[in-house]
């Protein structure tokens, strides 16, 4: 049963010179509980099609369906808040916040109660093996490696279903990036969420369940 | 309470300073000119309503105000409804004559009796003396008795006694041609005392009006003094006394000064000080705005230092989840935090919350058009930014 789908989307927005179709018809299938790799070129539009699967943007053509509500007819805040997580490429943590309290965020965003958002926080936190000493440190503090798993930590504290990660490890060394690619791995076969990542890597995308190929916007297959 | 809103701000401190400073000096400065002009317009209503401008009938050269030997119809004409009446209070009116123990002759000097209209006409006492006059009969001034004021000396050894005396009225008595006229011999009932040493004896203004009667057959007065009623209406005061005063001429010749009186209003200690709480009120006027506008300001800058690095964050806020709505309400919320804290404190401290809340306000409204711009961001804004 997918979670969620992609009809025949497209996506085109204007520049300075042109009209940019940067998807083109694609449809696309994500169950929970398995991993998904897009993977393409540069300029190849698998961010945008990342972007549109969270809600970020809003399709030209074709429907985005979360469950079987499309994107459009849902709340894209409250979607991004309960349902979806995207993690960046470039961590993206609040620099003021420590590394517990950028966990906390979505939570309190959540309004979940503080003790039971603590808990979460602690366990997860501890589940992508950042130590308890290090929980009061700044970003600025963590090395890329650590800041990249609190980023995950945040998105797996949520508890959303669907975990969107645009080049996750694109700035990691090897040793940092496998383990964030294991800990993506054992979200999707342990807690059954939904995990799709955007990656040139194609040794990381040998790893998940599925792969899909992207070239000038359009899906070419689906392994 | 948004999230992490008290964190945020002790770790930016030097920002966080410099909106406490900025937000609470302005605050502190609109609260203080507002309290300054409020009581500058109070001292302005006050003056206007009550400052005491003199005003004292006195010879044409201004030299001299009392022994003036003005005709009655001047004394008329001030009472009057269509003369001076509507412009003034506290009237004053004083007639001078003198009197003697003995008969008088030629030589005889003798001592001042005054009629007076009121107590005020009365020369003031000693320092710390509460009036000046302790009266017997509370309607002394009204009535027309053959009833006087003694130095309180002289009434401690008459005890009770009548006073008889030769009055004597100037405006008629020319002993040095051996007429009795404007002399007569009276005999005064003693009603209250006049602190202090001297000799003059007073009487009610209406008494005096007899004994001119009865002594010279004409009626005098020799010092006019009053009040001016209302201060707003000073030129009808002076046109009005145009009818019958001149205008003080320092340079008339002594003949003419005698016969001819004038008035002098004393306002220049009344129109300076108009002037001046006028100037007060006008700059205070023009400082106000301009603190109001800096207000603004100060909500600007602080808000776009505040917010200008922090694109990235409110992108990612977007991406977590938060409403555009509920970002500015966050963001603005963050800004307001200090000014509001410290504008409360200022205004409960200087009892002005009004013109704290008005600083508060621009604060709030430059803080708005400085957090619009970066607020209003894209949820999608890193993704783009990552490609």
């Amino acid at each position: 049963m997918e979670i969620l789908k992609a009809e025949d989307l497209s996506f085109s927005y204007q520049n300075k010179y042109q009209t940019v179709h940067a998807v083109k018809h694609v449809s696309c299938g994500f169950e929970p509980g398995k991993t998904y790799a897009i993977v393409g070129k540069s300029g190849s539009g698998k961010t945008t099609l990342l972007s549109l699967l969270a809600g970020l943007e809003l399709p030209t053509e074709g429907q985005v369906l979360f469950e079987g509500k499309s994107t459009r007819e849902l709340d894209c805040d409250a979607y991004r808040r309960d349902d979806a997580a995207v993690i960046y490429q470039s961590y993206n943590l609040f620099p003021l916040l420590t590394a517990e309290e950028n966990v906390l965020y979505p939570l309190k965003l959540k309004k979940v109660p503080r003790a039971e958002a603590r808990d979460r926080a602690k366990k997860e936190l501890l589940a992508v093996g950042i130590e308890e000493g290090e929980f009061s440190r700044f970003p600025a503090q963590l090395s890329g490696g650590q800041q990249q798993r609190v980023a995950i930590a945040r998105a797996l504290a949520a508890g959303n279903r669907i975990i969107l990660a645009d080049e996750p490890t694109g700035n990691l060394d090897i040793s940092n990036g496998e383990q964030v690619v294991e800990i993506l791995l054992r979200l999707a076969r342990e807690e059954g969420r939904c995990v799709i990542v955007i990656t040139h890597d194609m040794e990381i995308a040998g790893m998940m369940d599925r792969i899909y190929t992207m070239r000038d916007g359009e899906l070419l297959c689906g392994e | 309470m948004e999230p992490y809103i008290g964190k945020r701000l002790l770790r930016r401190p030097w920002l966080s300073g410099l909106s406490l400073v900025l937000s609470g000096v302005l605050a502190f400065l609109l609260c203080f000119l507002s309290g300054y002009r409020q009581q500058q317009e109070l001292r302005l209503q006050e003056t206007r309503e009550s400052f005491e401008i003199e005003c004292v009938v006195t010879d044409l050269r201004g030299s001299k105000s009392s022994s003036l030997l003005l005709d009655g119809e001047y004394a008329d004409f001030v009472l009057a409804e269509e003369g001076l009446a509507p412009y003034i209070r506290d009237l004053r009116l004083v007639k001078e004559f003198r009197y003697s123990y003995e008969p008088p002759t030629e030589n005889t000097a003798g001592y001042d009796l005054l009629g007076v209209n009121c107590e005020a006409a009365i020369p003031a006492g000693a320092p710390g003396q509460e009036s000046a006059c302790v009266l017997l009969r509370e309607d002394f001034f009204e009535r027309d008795e053959d009833w006087v004021l003694v130095p309180e000396r002289l009434y401690r050894e008459l005890e009770g006694e009548t006073l008889t005396v030769y009055v004597m009225d100037p405006a008629a008595y020319r002993p040095q041609y051996g007429g009795k006229k404007g002399l007569g011999e009276i005999s005064f009932t003693v009603v209250g005392w006049v602190p202090g040493g001297g000799e003059t004896l007073y009487c009610s203004y209406s008494t005096a009006r007899r004994l001119m009667d009865s002594l010279s057959g004409k009626q005098t007065v020799d010092a006019i003094s009053f009040h001016a009623a209302h201060n707003d209406e000073l030129d009808a005061l002076q046109r009005a006394a145009g009818r019958k005063f001149s205008r003080v001429q320092p340079n008339a010749t002594s003949r003419i000064s005698s016969i001819k009186p004038a008035l002098t209003v004393y306002d220049e200690q009344y129109r300076a000080t108009l002037a001046a709480l006028e100037q007060n009120i006008a700059r205070t006027g023009r400082l106000l705005p301009a603190i109001a506008l800096l207000s603004l300001g100060a909500g600007f800058l602080i808000c776009f230092l505040a917010t200008r690095g922090e694109g990235k964050s409110y992108a990612l806020m977007r991406t977590l989840g938060m409403t555009q709505g509920r970002m500015l309400g966050s963001v603005m919320l963050e800004q307001l935090l200090i000014p509001l804290l410290i504008s409360a404190a200022v205004g409960a401290a200087l009892g002005r919350p009004g013109p704290a809340a008005v600083s508060l306000g621009f604060h709030a409204l430059g803080a708005l058009a400085a957090a619009v711009k970066h607020v209003c961001v894209s949820p999608n804004a890193i993704l783009r930014s990552q490609e």
